[in-house]
């Protein structure tokens, strides 16, 4: 049970102040102020303990928010709900700044009243919270609507109210997965893994049952060889997804069980599921750097990056960020495609390139200019990590969507006359080989 | 509906006020201040009874915040209604109340018969009521254990486990890790109904889901096959974690570095996870070093070797000395790996003093001192390398830097104290350098 919530500017200033708890003091507000925002170092933990009390805080922007409890509290909670918060906010209004927060303190304040009541976190879903509290005030409802509201708050459906319709019933599924790879020097791959989402944006009418399928390997082992017999085809064909998480609609003992995911959507856009694999990743992209120091006074670069999918694909977005060291004086550059710049503030060399297509090979050489400091000041420069931004259009893990049906059995559609639409889109995540 | 919020939020103001009016000296404004109250106590009863089911929860909300002891008496009756009332939403707020009032007056939660009120909410066909219901309960029981949390209430709470919000789920997970179930057979019921929560996106569910499913393994025999498909279900949700924020992944290591040390086995496979990520904030790589030294072990020992030796060479003081400590930790661990870390601390500390030597550069002091104190520990404990730590911590003593030759010489003090005979001649051999260096 959290004491109290506190949001605050850059500077320390006070821009919200809510305190649930006679345990927690104004003095709390001041405490974390000079303790943490003006404290000299840089932050060494979300957590910070003082006097029996603990502060939990995240920055969102320029725009501190801090709970505070003298309570033996949740941690894990606390900052879900930090999170949450700050996204009920920004659904609200947009951007979390401290315009937004002070243009918006009456809406906030409600918010808070509503959402976590006496410290105990309540529901959450702005899209329920919008039905009954909006930027116009509180608003007055009918009593049909007020006994919608109330069953909805608390309901079993909470995320989605009844009586919706659309005269075109469309559904729109993005398969978005960020790949992430570390590579060593030698090119051999130290971790890889993908962390994908299912993001729908659904208009349908009603109250819809949805069900959706995916290659996932323990489906398609489940239900036995499916006509092949030859193993590796089969491996191709499907994605061992290591975890997956869901949206609180999916029913969890049904996909426990059955390993079906089933589940009434909510209303617009949301994210579905959450997943991660690690195993059978079709790496995107190879990058080969190769640093060499000639001299004191010059060090040599060059950076080969080979795209690795089919040649018929682009990819889009394309970035490649080779460090350099905070002594640099100046940077000669050489590269066949896109455009490169030495951006001297953030110690990098940045490459883009707009497009490239599958199975093919770019490069760029670098010869960078040092300045020779005096023998007194000179630290050892720790090179980072080449890392790369990229955009394609298939999912690196391998998932494809089977099948996603719709059954409204009260109203007059059925699964055909839904429009559905689905695409992949693979992006870098932290992609970095070490040079 | 604008007429409520303007009343909740003027009543919030006045409260303050009518408090310090009620507890000032004077007698005049003692007086004037209670006939207020009386007059607002009015119309908030009246607001209990409204049609609106919204006006009623705020009204109860509201009056749990008049935190003044003479009125909370005038509460009862309203709240009572409110926790029978039709309507889910005031039902939901009643049950927190009644914590509030607690937190006033406990006495008068346990006379009122309140207690018996929120456990009968724990029956409730809504499971926003039993979530809130359990919340207030467990906060009651931390102060004075007045309600029984027994094998029925358990079934209940699992049954509304399914159909709660992410909140509600986190509060009877909670509740249900201070349950102490009878026998093997409950507790393994128990974990069979809450593990398909590993999949909920909400960290606090996951985390709360993992510490009920760890107290109850202790219950379960060691080696069955439930116990092993249990443990194999854990770690990929914990290691999805790390893919959070970075507040969460805090959370998530130093909740991960306490399950390792109970139970290693469960994440023995995922030594890469932790490995440190350039960008990875300053508590994070901290927390990931922790565990990356509890998981190290021979078969990946070659592996977290060379990830140390790359950490020894970041930006970080704090961070680069515990990637030197961690390096001897792993030698002192992993015996057989011992000549390996050895190899790579003599290879860090090479570096950084001949790169103090020829390029007369800046270097962290403590750096040098840590990594050498290492290899004088390494050197006491394994005896193999002992002779390989000597030779170097005598090529460091004929560097001749002040305080590089101070650590060694410490050092080779008691190397030669752990092995007398060995080393005499070395021993002398070191000291006539110090004389001739007229250090």
């Amino acid at each position: 049970m959290i004491g109290g919530l506190f949001v605050y500017n850059h500077k320390g200033e006070v821009l919200i102040s809510r305190i649930y708890r006679d345990d927690v003091s104004r003095n709390s507000v001041d405490a974390f102020r000079v303790n943490v925002i003006h404290a000299r170092q840089q932050v060494r933990s979300p957590v910070t303990n003082m006097a029996r009390t603990s502060f939990f805080h995240i920055k969102r922007g320029n725009v501190w928010m801090c709970a505070v409890t003298r309570h033996n509290i949740n941690a894990a909670m606390v900052f879900e709900f930090l999170n949450r918060f700050a996204d009920t906010m920004q659904s609200y209004f947009g951007k979390l700044n401290e315009e937004n927060v002070k243009n918006n303190f009456v809406l906030i304040y409600e918010l808070l009243d509503e959402i976590l009541d006496f410290g105990y976190p309540q529901n959450t879903d702005p899209g329920v919270l919008k039905t009954f509290i909006t930027q116009q005030g509180v608003r007055t409802a009918s009593k049909e609507e007020q006994a919608q509201i109330t069953s909805q708050v608390t309901g079993q459906i909470g995320w989605r109210r009844e009586g919706i319709k659309y005269r075109r019933n469309e559904l729109f599924l993005d398969v978005i997965e960020y790949v992430n790879l570390l590579m060593s020097q030698q090119g051999q791959v130290l971790s890889a893994h993908v962390a994908g989402k299912v993001a729908m944006k659904s208009y349908l009418s009603g109250m819809p049952e949805c069900k959706f399928g995916i290659n996932d390997k323990i489906t398609i082992e489940g239900k036995g060889r499916s006509g092949t017999d030859d193993p590796a085809k089969a491996n191709r064909a499907s994605v061992a997804i290591d975890d997956c998480q869901f949206h609180q609609c999916v029913k969890l003992t049904k996909f426990d069980t059955e390993h079906a995911i089933s589940f009434i959507p909510p209303d617009g856009e949301y994210e579905l599921m959450r997943y991660r694999t690690t195993k059978d990743i079709q790496l995107p992209f190879r990058v080969i750097p190769l640093v060499r120091e000639v001299s004191r006074n010059k060090m040599e670069v060059k950076v080969v990056v080979k795209s690795n999918f089919k040649a018929s694909l682009l990819a889009q977005k394309i970035e490649v960020r080779i460090p350099t060291p905070p002594n640099t004086s100046g940077v000669q550059l050489i590269c066949m495609k896109g455009k490169a710049k030495y951006k001297a503030g953030e110690n990098a060399i940045v490459w883009k390139i707009k497009r490239m297509g599958g199975m093919k090979e770019s490069q760029i050489s670098a010869e960078i200019d040092l300045l020779s400091t005096g023998a007194a000041e000179k630290k050892k420069w720790n090179r980072p990590p080449v890392s790369m931004n990229f955009e394609v259009p298939f999912a690196p893990s391998g998932l494809k969507v089977r099948y996603l049906k719709v059954f409204e059995a009260k109203l007059n559609y059925s699964d055909h006359d839904v429009i559905k639409w689905v695409r992949y889109i693979g992006r870098s995540g932290l992609y970095e080989t070490r040079c | 509906m604008t007429d409520s919020k303007y009343f909740t939020t003027t009543k919030k103001g006045e409260i303050f006020e009518l408090k310090t009016e009620l507890n000032s000296e004077k007698k005049e404004k003692k007086r004037e201040a209670v006939k207020k109250v009386i007059a607002s106590m009015t119309v908030g009863k009246d607001d209990c009874e409204d049609p609106n089911p919204l006006i009623r929860a705020l009204a109860v909300r509201t009056m749990g915040c008049i935190r003044v002891d003479k009125i909370t008496e005038y509460l009862c009756e309203p709240l009572r209604k409110c926790m029978k009332d039709e309507d889910p939403y005031v039902r939901k707020t009643a049950a927190i109340c009644v914590a509030k009032l607690h937190d006033i007056n406990p006495t008068l939660v346990e006379d009122q018969g309140f207690v018996e009120l929120l456990n009968d909410l724990l029956s409730d066909a809504n499971p926003m009521v039993v979530a809130n219901a359990v919340a207030a309960i467990t906060e009651i029981n931390e102060i004075r254990p007045l309600i029984e949390i027994n094998l029925q209430t358990v079934n209940k709470l699992l049954t509304a486990l399914n159909e709660c919000t992410e909140w509600g789920q986190v509060f009877i997970l909670d509740a249900l890790s201070n349950y102490q179930p009878k026998d093997e057979r409950e507790a393994q019921n128990i974990c069979e109904r809450i593990s398909p929560r590993l999949a909920h996106a909400n960290a606090a569910v996951v985390l709360s889901t993992v510490k009920v499913l760890m107290k109850l393994i202790h219950m379960l025999p060691e080696n069955s096959d439930f116990v092993a498909q249990l443990i194999k279900k854990l770690a990929p949700p914990m290691v999805t974690l790390l893919s959070a924020e970075p507040e969460i992944q805090y959370v998530a290591l130093r909740n991960i570095n306490l399950i390792v040390q109970k139970r290693p086995d469960i994440l023995k496979q995922e030594m890469k996870v932790f490995f440190v990520k350039y960008n990875d904030p300053i508590y994070v790589k901290m927390e990931k070093l922790d565990i990356m030294i509890r998981l190290a072990q021979q078969s990946n020992i070659a592996q977290v070797l060379s990830e140390l030796k790359e950490y020894a060479a970041e930006v970080d003081v704090d961070f680069v000395r515990k990637a030197v400590r961690a390096i001897g930790r792993c030698a002192i661990k992993i015996e057989q790996s011992a000549e390996r870390c050895v190899t790579t601390l003599l290879e860090l500390i090479q570096t950084k003093v001949n790169y103090v030597v020829q390029e007369a550069a800046e270097v962290d002091v403590d750096f040098v001192r840590k990594a050498v104190r290492a290899i004088g520990r390494c050197a006491i404990k394994i005896e193999q390398s002992a002779e390989r730590c000597v030779t170097t911590l005598l090529e460091l003593i004929q560097t001749k830097v002040n305080y590089v030759v101070q650590e060694a010489v410490v050092v080779i003090k008691d190397i030669f104290r752990k092995y007398p005979n060995k080393y005499e001649g070395i021993f002398f051999y070191s000291s006539a350098g110090l004389v001739n260096g007229g250090n």
